[in-house]
Protein backbone atom coordinates (compact mmCIF):
# COMPACT_ATOMS: atom_id res chain seq x y z
CA UNK A 1 0.00 0.00 0.00
CA UNK A 2 1.49 3.38 -1.09
CA UNK A 3 1.99 6.12 1.03
CA UNK A 4 -1.20 8.30 -0.60
CA UNK A 5 -3.45 5.10 -0.07
CA UNK A 6 -2.89 5.13 3.60
CA UNK A 7 -3.42 8.31 3.60
CA UNK A 8 -6.82 7.88 1.57
CA UNK A 9 -7.20 5.51 3.92
CA UNK A 10 -7.45 7.69 7.13
CA UNK A 11 -9.09 10.15 5.19
CA UNK A 12 -11.97 8.27 4.13
CA UNK A 13 -12.59 7.11 7.67
CA UNK A 14 -12.04 10.10 9.71
CA UNK A 15 -14.52 12.45 8.00
CA UNK A 16 -16.23 13.85 11.03
CA UNK A 17 -12.44 15.17 12.73
CA UNK A 18 -12.43 18.72 12.56
CA UNK A 19 -9.81 19.96 9.33
CA UNK A 20 -9.35 16.07 8.37
CA UNK A 21 -9.21 17.04 4.89
CA UNK A 22 -6.37 20.10 5.79
CA UNK A 23 -4.54 17.58 7.61
CA UNK A 24 -4.24 15.58 4.55
CA UNK A 25 -3.60 17.87 2.13
CA UNK A 26 -0.82 19.19 4.07
CA UNK A 27 0.34 15.24 4.25
CA UNK A 28 0.54 15.01 0.69
CA UNK A 29 2.09 18.30 0.03
CA UNK A 30 5.08 17.04 2.48
CA UNK A 31 5.64 13.70 0.59
CA UNK A 32 5.15 15.56 -2.70
CA UNK A 33 2.30 13.56 -3.63
CA UNK B 1 24.42 -11.68 66.46
CA UNK B 2 23.32 -9.81 63.49
CA UNK B 3 22.51 -5.99 63.31
CA UNK B 4 19.89 -4.95 61.44
CA UNK B 5 19.44 -1.10 60.81
CA UNK B 6 16.39 0.22 59.02
CA UNK B 7 15.57 3.51 57.50
CA UNK B 8 12.62 4.72 56.24
CA UNK B 9 12.32 5.01 52.77
CA UNK B 10 10.60 7.08 50.66
CA UNK B 11 8.27 6.02 48.01
CA UNK B 12 8.67 6.19 44.19
CA UNK B 13 7.57 8.77 42.26
CA UNK B 14 7.18 9.80 38.83
CA UNK B 15 7.97 12.72 37.54
CA UNK B 16 5.36 14.70 35.83
CA UNK B 17 7.73 16.30 33.30
CA UNK B 18 9.17 12.75 32.04
CA UNK B 19 6.68 11.82 29.59
CA UNK B 20 5.85 14.03 26.80
CA UNK B 21 2.02 13.89 26.38
CA UNK B 22 0.76 12.76 22.42
CA UNK B 23 -2.68 13.62 21.64
CA UNK B 24 -4.55 11.13 18.94
CA UNK B 25 -6.60 13.40 16.53
CA UNK B 26 -9.23 10.91 14.75
CA UNK B 27 -9.52 7.28 14.86
CA UNK B 28 -7.21 4.42 13.66
CA UNK B 29 -8.06 3.40 9.66
CA UNK B 30 -7.24 -0.06 9.08
CA UNK B 31 -6.68 -1.95 5.77
CA UNK B 32 -6.89 -5.47 6.76
CA UNK B 33 -6.07 -6.87 2.68
CA UNK B 34 -6.48 -10.81 1.65
CA UNK B 35 -4.16 -12.17 -0.86
CA UNK B 36 -4.67 -15.83 -0.89
CA UNK B 37 -6.46 -16.10 2.49
CA UNK B 38 -3.57 -14.70 4.38
CA UNK B 39 -4.45 -11.32 5.61
CA UNK B 40 -2.49 -7.90 6.29
CA UNK B 41 -2.95 -5.34 8.94
CA UNK B 42 -1.85 -2.00 7.89
CA UNK B 43 -2.86 1.19 9.85
CA UNK B 44 -3.05 4.83 9.57
CA UNK B 45 -3.25 7.36 12.38
CA UNK B 46 -2.20 11.20 13.19
CA UNK B 47 -1.48 12.78 16.39
CA UNK B 48 -0.58 15.87 17.97
CA UNK B 49 3.17 15.81 18.86
CA UNK B 50 4.79 18.25 21.39
CA UNK B 51 7.03 21.04 19.68
CA UNK B 52 10.63 20.28 19.06
CA UNK B 53 9.84 16.30 19.00
CA UNK B 54 12.65 16.49 16.36
CA UNK B 55 10.84 13.83 13.94
CA UNK B 56 10.79 13.84 10.42
CA UNK B 57 8.50 12.39 7.70
CA UNK B 58 9.38 8.92 6.75
CA UNK B 59 11.30 8.08 10.06
CA UNK B 60 11.21 4.30 10.34
CA UNK B 61 10.84 2.69 13.84
CA UNK B 62 10.12 5.30 15.97
CA UNK B 63 8.71 3.25 18.64
CA UNK B 64 6.10 0.11 18.72
CA UNK B 65 2.42 -0.93 18.75
CA UNK B 66 1.13 -3.18 21.36
CA UNK B 67 -1.94 -4.45 19.81
CA UNK B 68 -5.34 -6.24 21.77
CA UNK B 69 -7.43 -7.95 18.87
CA UNK B 70 -10.55 -9.61 19.63
CA UNK B 71 -12.18 -12.01 16.86
CA UNK B 72 -16.11 -11.32 17.73
CA UNK B 73 -16.98 -14.05 15.12
CA UNK B 74 -13.81 -16.57 16.13
CA UNK B 75 -14.62 -15.46 20.15
CA UNK B 76 -11.11 -15.41 21.10
CA UNK B 77 -8.60 -12.01 21.82
CA UNK B 78 -4.94 -12.37 21.35
CA UNK B 79 -2.29 -9.83 21.48
CA UNK B 80 0.61 -8.85 19.24
CA UNK B 81 3.26 -6.23 18.63
CA UNK B 82 4.07 -4.16 15.70
CA UNK B 83 6.78 -1.57 14.56
CA UNK B 84 5.46 1.60 14.33
CA UNK B 85 6.48 4.28 11.58
CA UNK B 86 6.48 8.18 10.47
CA UNK B 87 4.30 8.50 7.19
CA UNK B 88 4.77 12.04 7.12
CA UNK B 89 5.47 15.22 9.75
CA UNK B 90 3.45 18.47 8.97
CA UNK B 91 4.52 20.68 11.79
CA UNK B 92 3.74 19.05 15.15
CA UNK B 93 0.88 17.18 13.84
CA UNK B 94 2.47 13.72 12.17
CA UNK B 95 0.84 10.65 10.65
CA UNK B 96 1.73 7.36 12.05
CA UNK B 97 1.84 3.86 10.13
CA UNK B 98 2.38 0.56 11.29
CA UNK B 99 3.91 -0.40 8.35
CA UNK B 100 6.84 0.47 5.68
CA UNK B 101 5.20 1.28 2.50
CA UNK B 102 6.70 -1.42 0.11
CA UNK B 103 6.53 -4.36 2.87
CA UNK B 104 3.34 -6.55 3.17
CA UNK B 105 2.64 -6.57 6.88
CA UNK B 106 0.74 -10.39 7.81
CA UNK B 107 -1.19 -10.57 10.97
CA UNK B 108 1.01 -13.60 11.69
CA UNK B 109 4.34 -11.05 11.40
CA UNK B 110 2.79 -10.10 14.16
CA UNK B 111 2.05 -12.68 16.21
CA UNK B 112 -1.27 -12.80 15.67
CA UNK B 113 -3.63 -15.76 14.01
CA UNK B 114 -4.62 -15.11 10.57
CA UNK B 115 -8.22 -14.69 10.17
CA UNK B 116 -10.56 -15.71 7.92
CA UNK B 117 -13.29 -14.06 5.65
CA UNK B 118 -15.86 -11.97 6.98
CA UNK B 119 -14.52 -12.33 11.03
CA UNK B 120 -15.37 -9.49 12.74
CA UNK B 121 -12.36 -8.28 14.50
CA UNK B 122 -12.07 -5.30 16.66
CA UNK B 123 -8.29 -4.25 17.53
CA UNK B 124 -6.64 -1.59 19.60
CA UNK B 125 -3.46 -0.83 19.41
CA UNK B 126 -1.18 1.43 22.28
CA UNK B 127 1.50 3.03 20.58
CA UNK B 128 4.88 3.28 22.80
CA UNK B 129 7.39 5.92 21.86
CA UNK B 130 10.22 6.26 24.08
CA UNK B 131 10.06 9.69 26.03
CA UNK B 132 6.12 10.26 25.07
CA UNK B 133 2.40 8.97 26.68
CA UNK B 134 -0.34 8.55 24.31
CA UNK B 135 -3.54 9.68 25.66
CA UNK B 136 -6.04 6.70 24.70
CA UNK B 137 -4.81 3.82 22.15
CA UNK B 138 -6.27 3.88 18.67
CA UNK B 139 -9.46 1.79 18.37
CA UNK B 140 -10.97 0.26 15.52
CA UNK B 141 -13.65 -2.61 14.29
CA UNK B 142 -13.53 -4.16 10.65
CA UNK B 143 -15.67 -6.70 9.11
CA UNK B 144 -12.78 -8.55 6.70
CA UNK B 145 -14.03 -9.62 3.33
Amino acid sequence: MTDKEMLDLWLAGNQDVPNAQQYYDAAIAELGL
Amino acid sequence: MIGLSNSASTSPTRSAGTLKRVANIGGLTFSSASSNGIYSMLGSMLATFPAGHGFTTGQQNIGTASIHLKNVTQGYTERGQCPIHILAVVGNTIFLRNGASASVCEFTDFGLTNPAPSDTIKTRLTINIKGYIMDVPFTVTSLLS
